[in-house]
């Protein structure tokens, strides 16, 4: 190999070295066009010393990943600090730790309206339970007058572990938050007893296995809703959604009633509101069918009652069940539910103090 | 659940008009009986295809199929060019196109109805092989009434020339796709009889169902030993019906029915599977027939036919008729010959023993299945048809003798010279319930309805249905008839009233509720606090899924056989539910600092969990934690930063703590290097650089663990090495939270003493010990009832590391008792400083 092939290798090795050690990525080095143009020349190169010119860049990428391995730090090397400390030794002033701007700083747009939402049932005498996020198939089914094989079961596309419980049933992902109902009525049947009702709100994570578009994702939030009491009516529950509905969105809405079917209430209701968006004038959020179907809810059933331990048919009640994020994306216009939990500061920011300089 | 308009109208019969407005029964369909799906109207599919003459028919010379034909239609297309002799010129490709057939046409600006919902192909007026041809002559695939490409549809000669095809056919038809789902409790309304019937309801007329369909109607048959049911499985086998029927003479189906099975989405195959197909349409009870000549006889003797009903054998296999080979379970119900499996019950017939165009003679199975063994059959073979469909909604075996003569009298149509060859067999199993009478207290039902209906009122609801119902004693009583299995209890009877009454006309009125304020939930509570103190400083909180991938769990240094895994998860990158927040956490810091945000601190609440942690209910443990995490890119670190990232955490704790109430001065960070752990808190200490990580204790609880992460994780995520964060339990800071966020202390009313004091420490001493000891010495010095605030405001350390640390604080320092003096003060401060030079 001549000497200009030579000090052609030499060339590039010297520019390689200075360049990786200002890189971050090291390994991004070995894209260097200077690199691949010597690899490139190999064909070119006269046969006598094309073996040779071959070896030797060869061995310059070999130099250059050592040089890599030696610079990158080594776990025992890193040097041990005074982890009570507030910030390290000999620092100025304004190369301090500190906390930063709270322009920046943002809630989670699900986490701010279920705080809202939350208050609103608040004011109107519900309490609080939150759901879990694995739970067994009594709690999830069975409890709800879900019988074992019943067709409805395949409405919900459930997770399942390859963990067994104790009755060798596999645990689940809720894909509801109605799991909670069974706990709730049989801890506060006695309530009913003095004459209060039990009234509570669930808000919770669910799961679905279902495939996952701008519209499903298999994570959501869920708000499950029941009321229990010797005296309840199926205008009863109409009127507390609407009230809910109009509160939350500040403004007048109308409801109307579509029949569903769900085992764990009879009769089972699908809620349809008049869009809050548009007011029924028809837009995007709607459709622009001015409608929006919303929610889940109905009449608890009988046997649900029955297996908490409640009389029936000497106590009734209702309960539903609605998707957080829906609310939320009519409320905002937001139109991907994938957004929510993609981490991404581009949404997430947009729900921070506005910078508008 | 398809509904044709057309057929519900039919059943309805003359005497019952339904309104003419077919959107408004569409509207009410909705608020009153299901969600609905879709709408199709046929009329503007087939608006413009016509039934004509073909008058000529001739071969195209140059062409090897197509023929050039000239057809009437009686003058009635206007927009088209006409022959001389007023005929029109079509091209058609069939080879079974002739001369006087009287055919469909669909004349230029058509559209071919089987391509509309696809990709829409109107027709035109073209040349083709030098000739014009206007328009096209159909074939029942191109109509989409069937499948069948073999040629164009040839009509009876008798239909007058000119007649529209929706005239013919019915067409004039809306099909409404109701949601299946509504109808899970509603087997009778998987007919179309079902929804005439609720329609009918819901407009507050009174419905009569056809005069066939009745209860008391049954086949009678003359022939004796012919056919002997044989139920080996009566829990799963509730009724079993079948007859024998010689003289079939199998062909296709006659248009009009085949035309209404394919609107109903059912395709039509023959007459015989057609019109048992169409007497599940209409009644919601699947059937199946057999071809007679491919079953076995008994064995016993063999002018006998003898079908089990029992379990597969062991390793017992079956050739379905849509051509798949399955090997049968324990759970499913066979029905079988002497000798073979001819089908799976309830779910799918056998493909050896399918009517074909030789079958002359047939079985015709009218049979009810338990709805749970028919669910477990067919989840475990992932079959469904629509005989699953209706069968596991739990059918009613009281209506199957009527409808097996319903199939017969079709049959009879169609095969006229169709005769009974045995007995009509009925087995019925001794787990046959019967539909008892359902009685509801009237103040339940003013109760739930929330207004008082008058009892006529109330019945005439439910008769216009055909419940019976009848008001005795303050009860109503309700007898269900023979195909209504979902009517058991009070609630039932009620939803019916509600329904059919209409909910949106229900009063609307809140509960009277007690004021009793509803109890605080602590767990919200403080992660409300929590949230609103960290974006105050500036954090953005994230959520992302409770399922990780195997690859995260092991790149974190995860025992991922503590972790719990999904049986059927979406994807394997959602497969495990996530023991730590942090790993998600750390996962989406890359993508925001390539988006441009250079520096940013990211926080989630969430839960976690681990395989070996159970609670007293033997549930899971859910542990609620919090994860924080303070990134910068490298370039950004270095213009604002001096020092480990660990700090930047450590501003973060510090300040979540005060935040909540809790006293900083009782916040511990012992080192994580060299620590023994509890299990529960190690596979947290994986993710980090032990040097650069601290046990964050309050007294002698462990909160949590805050650091630097380990080198590999910084690797695999692509962190920035300025990246530092820490994870805590919420339950365990639930414990030790004070009540009030503040506290107050007495203001004093004697000067403050501000002073800065700088002390010599040995190298190994940390900045706690320090403190603590600056603390102690100056209470020592000057009495305990003091008002003593210290802040570290700088920290020297020479380049030779073994040499003393000066630490420079600024003391605040009030009396409550007395003026301090100058003196007390500068010795005071003299002796805590020559008390740290004399160690």
């Amino acid at each position: 190999m001549n000497q200009e092939l030579q000090s052609e290798i030499d060339h590039v090795r010297e520019l390689l070295t200075e360049r990786s050690a200002s890189l971050v990525n090291k390994q991004s080095i070995f894209k260097a066009i200077e690199l691949k143009a010597l690899y490139d020349r190999i064909p070119d190169i006269p046969l006598q010393s094309r073996a040779s010119f071959g070896q030797a860049v060869n061995q310059l990428r070999k130099e250059i990943q050592n040089l890599i391995d030696q610079t990158e730090p080594k776990q025992e090397n890193v040097s041990s600090i005074d982890v009570s400390a507030p910030f390290t030794p000999n620092c100025p002033v304004d190369k301090r730790p500190r906390l930063i701007s709270s322009q920046l700083g943002s809630q989670h747009p699900l986490m701010i309206e279920l705080d809202q939402i939350l208050n609103i049932f608040t004011s109107m005498g519900f309490y609080i339970v939150e759901s879990r996020e694995i739970d067994d198939d009594w709690h999830m089914f069975t409890s709800l007058n879900f019988p074992e094989d019943h067709p409805a079961r395949d409405d919900y596309d459930t997770f399942m572990t390859i963990e067994r419980d104790e009755q060798n049933k596999p645990w689940i992902g809720p894909a509801h938050t109605s799991s909670m109902q069974n706990r709730i009525l049989s801890e506060h049947k006695d309530d009913l007893i003095k004459n209060l009702p039990i009234a509570a709100v669930i808000p919770g994570r669910v799961f679905r296995n279902e495939d996952v578009d701008s519209r499903h994702e298999h994570t959501f939030y869920q708000l499950e809703g029941i009321y229990v009491s010797s005296h309840v009516s199926i205008g009863n529950l109409l009127a507390t959604l609407k009230a809910f509905l109009e509160r939350y969105y500040n403004r007048s809405i109308e409801v109307k009633t579509q029949p569903f079917y769900f085992p764990f209430t009879e009769p089972s209701l699908e809620i349809i509101m008049s869009c809050p968006f548009c007011s029924k004038t028809g837009c995007r959020i709607c459709s622009f069918t001015g409608w929006i179907e919303l929610l889940g809810c109905g009449q608890i059933h009988p046997n649900v009652l029955k297996l908490a331990g409640i009389n029936s048919p000497d106590y009734q009640g209702f309960a539903w069940g609605v998707g957080i994020e829906r609310l939320v994306m009519i409320k905002y216009a937001i139109e991907d539910i994938r957004l929510f939990e993609s981490g991404r500061l581009d949404f997430l920011r947009q729900f921070s103090i506005k910078d508008n300089r | 659940m398809k509904i044709s308009l057309k057929l519900i109208q039919d059943i309805v019969g003359v005497d019952q008009k339904l309104p003419i407005n077919e959107a408004d029964i569409i509207e009410r369909i909705g608020a009153q009986i299901g969600g609905v799906e879709q709408v199709d109207q046929l009329k503007t599919i087939y608006q413009q295809a016509i039934i004509v003459k073909v008058i000529e028919a001739q071969k195209i010379a140059r062409s090897d199929h197509l023929n050039l034909c000239q057809i009437d239609d009686n003058h009635l297309v206007k927009e088209v060019d006409r022959l001389e002799n007023g005929n029109i010129q079509v091209v058609c490709g069939a080879d079974n196109v002739q001369k006087n057939q009287m055919v469909v046409w669909l004349p230029p600006g058509s559209v071919i109805p089987v391509s509309i919902k696809k990709n829409p192909i109107k027709l035109t007026s073209r040349t083709i092989m030098g000739v014009v041809s206007h328009g096209m002559l159909a074939s029942l695939a191109e109509l989409a009434i069937g499948d069948n490409h073999q040629g164009i549809v040839v009509l009876p000669d008798d239909i007058p020339i000119g007649t529209k095809l929706i005239d013919y056919l019915n067409l004039d038809d809306q099909i409404v796709d109701i949601e299946n789902k509504m109808f899970t409790h509603r087997p009778d309304l998987f007919g179309q009889i079902g929804v005439a019937r609720e329609i009918c309801g819901i407009y507050g007329l009174p419905f009569k169902s056809p005069d066939w369909y009745r209860q008391d109607r049954k086949l009678q048959s003359d022939r004796h030993g012919k056919l002997k049911i044989n139920n080996q499985i009566e829990s799963s086998c509730l009724r079993f019906m079948a007859v024998i029927l010689d003289n079939i003479k199998i062909e296709s189906s006659p248009l009009w029915l085949q035309s209404y099975l394919s609107r109903l989405g059912i395709r039509p195959i023959n007459n015989i599977v057609d019109v048992t197909n169409y007497a599940m349409m209409i009644t919601g009870q699947p059937l199946h027939a057999y071809d007679r000549d491919k079953l076995a006889p008994s064995n016993k003797d063999d002018n006998l036919l003898e079908l089990f009903i029992r379990q597969p054998k062991e390793k017992e296999q079956l050739k379905l008729i849509d051509g798949s080979i399955i090997e049968l379970k324990n759970t499913d119900i066979v029905i079988a010959d002497s000798q073979k499996a001819l089908g799976l019950g309830g779910i799918m017939g056998g493909l050896e023993s399918e009517v074909s165009d030789q079958t002359s003679s047939i079985v015709l199975e009218c049979a009810n299945f338990d709805m749970y063994s028919i669910r477990r059959s067919s989840m475990e073979h992932g079959l469904f048809s629509e005989a699953v469909t209706r069968f596991n909604k739990g059918q009613s075996p009281w209506q199957c003798p009527v409808i097996l003569a319903y199939v017969y009298d079709l049959i009879k149509q169609i095969c006229p010279n169709v005769e009974l060859a045995s007995e009509v067999a009925d087995q019925q199993s001794p787990n046959l319930k019967h539909i008892e009478e359902v009685q509801t207290d009237l103040d339940l039902i003013r109760l739930y309805l929330g207004l008082t209906l008058d009892d006529n009122n109330i019945t005439q609801l439910l008769n216009n249905v055909e419940l019976n119902a009848r008001i005795v004693d303050n009860k109503l009583i309700v007898t269900p008839p023979f195909y209504r299995t979902d009517l058991n209890q009070s609630e039932d009877i009620i939803e019916e009233i509600a329904r059919l009454y209409g909910y949106d006309k229900l009063p609307q009125i809140l509960p009277q509720r007690s004021i009793v304020p509803p109890k605080i939930n602590d767990k919200i509570s403080i992660r409300q606090n929590i949230r609103k103190s960290l974006v105050a400083a500036g954090a953005n909180e994230l959520l992302t899924y409770s399922f990780v991938d195997q690859k995260l769990l092991i790149q974190s240094g995860q025992d991922i056989d503590n972790c719990f895994k999904l049986a059927n998860a979406l994807s394997p990158e959602l497969e495990y539910y996530r023991n730590l927040i942090l790993p998600s956490l750390l996962k989406k810091i890359h993508l925001n600092h390539k988006a441009g945000y250079d520096y940013f601190c990211l926080f989630e609440m969430g839960k976690t969990h681990q395989k070996d942690l159970f609670d007293q209910d033997k549930l899971p443990v859910e542990s609620e934690r919090l994860a924080i995490v303070y990134s910068a890119i490298n370039k950004y670190a270095k213009n604002n930063y001096q020092g480990p990232a660990y700090y930047q955490a450590k501003v973060y704790l510090d300040y979540l703590l005060s935040a909540l109430g809790l006293d900083s001065e009782l916040l511990i960070s012992r080192p994580l290097i060299n620590s023994q752990l509890e299990s529960q808190w190690r596979s947290l200490a994986q993710l980090f650089v032990p040097q650069r990580a601290a046990i964050i204790n309050y007294k002698e609880i462990i909160l949590g663990i805050i650091g630097e992460f380990n080198l590999s994780l910084v690797k695999d995520l692509k962190l920035p090495d300025f990246c530092a964060g820490f994870e805590i339990d919420i339950n365990q800071l639930l414990k030790i939270k004070p009540e009030n966020t503040f506290s107050y202390r007495l203001l004093s009313k004697y000067p403050r003493i501000i002073e800065d004091l700088t002390i010599n420490a040995k190298h190994d001493m940390s900045y706690q010990q320090v403190r603590q000891k600056v603390i102690h010495l100056i209470y020592q010095n000057i009495g305990q009832d003091m008002n003593l605030k210290i802040t570290l405001i700088d920290i020297y350390q020479d380049k030779i590391l073994q040499k003393p640390i000066s630490w420079t604080f600024r003391i605040q320092l009030e009396s409550y008792q007395r003026t301090l003096t100058q003196k007390e003060i500068s010795d005071m401060l003299e002796s805590v400083k020559t008390n740290f030079n004399d160690r």
